[in-house]
């Protein structure tokens, strides 16, 4: 598919041979999941929004990887900051392990 | 100036003439530096994720301003040396996107080849 050849800049800027790669790694049909931020442009990412950034967060309260969610490195960095400071202001736990 | 709003946690049982108070301490203080305020939303006692000074709840306050980085600074410092203030937290507002951003990336970029390429010439890649 488009992918293979690498050549198709319209899909992230992977290099050509990393696609091989993670063709062989995984066989099966891959999608590559799309940035929700990047297709919904009219979306801001707030700090002060629990309810969007906690299903970024996983259960014990860490950070989802881009590679699980499909963020951009952007939208990404964007999230981490804005987690990070609901972290600081209680909206968002730090860990929900109990002690 | 630059717009910035700051959140801040009031302790959960201080009454409610003290909280009144010190949301007014706060707009003098951002007024009285000339800075402008816009909205000072109060959203009410709501659950901490994790205990702050033992209280497992705290009153949230929202003030968002334009002004100086000065005001910012010496709001800090008065909510740092306030004692019903659990946390507080002063970000740079986002800025409010331009009308032009909402246009879809493809259009703009049709738009402006559509331009380039009407009188002739030059056109890049």
């Amino acid at each position: 598919m488009a992918m293979r050849g690498g050549r198709d800049s319209s899909k992230r800027g992977r290099p050509g041979a990393s696609d091989d790669k993670g063709a062989f790694r995984r066989r099966g049909a891959v999608r590559r999941k799309v940035c929700r931020f990047c297709a919904d442009r009219d979306s801001v990412i707030d700090y002060k929004d629990t309810r969007a950034l906690s299903s970024f967060v996983t259960e014990r309260g860490k950070l989802v990887p881009s590679r699980i969610t499909g963020n951009c490195a952007k939208h990404q960095r964007e999230l981490t900051t804005a987690i990070k400071r609901a972290r600081a202001v209680a909206l968002l736990p730090f860990s929900t392990v109990s002690a | 100036m630059q717009r910035y709003e700051t959140l801040f946690i009031l302790h959960p049982d201080i009454p409610e003439a003290q909280v009144r108070e010190t949301l007014d301490r706060v707009r003098r203080l951002i007024e009285g530096m000339e800075g402008q305020v816009t909205e000072i939303q109060e959203w009410g006692i709501r659950d901490l994720a994790y205990p702050i000074n033992k209280q497992r709840r705290g009153t949230y306050v929202l003030a968002q301003y334009s002004a100086g980085p000065d005001v910012v600074k010496e709001l800090e410092r008065t909510l740092k040396l306030a004692d019903d203030v659990l946390r507080f937290i002063s970000v740079r507002a986002p800025q409010p996107r331009k009308a032009n951003r909402r246009a879809p990336r493809r259009q703009r970029l049709a738009a402006t080849t559509e331009e380039s390429s009407a009188p002739g010439a030059e056109q890049g890649s």
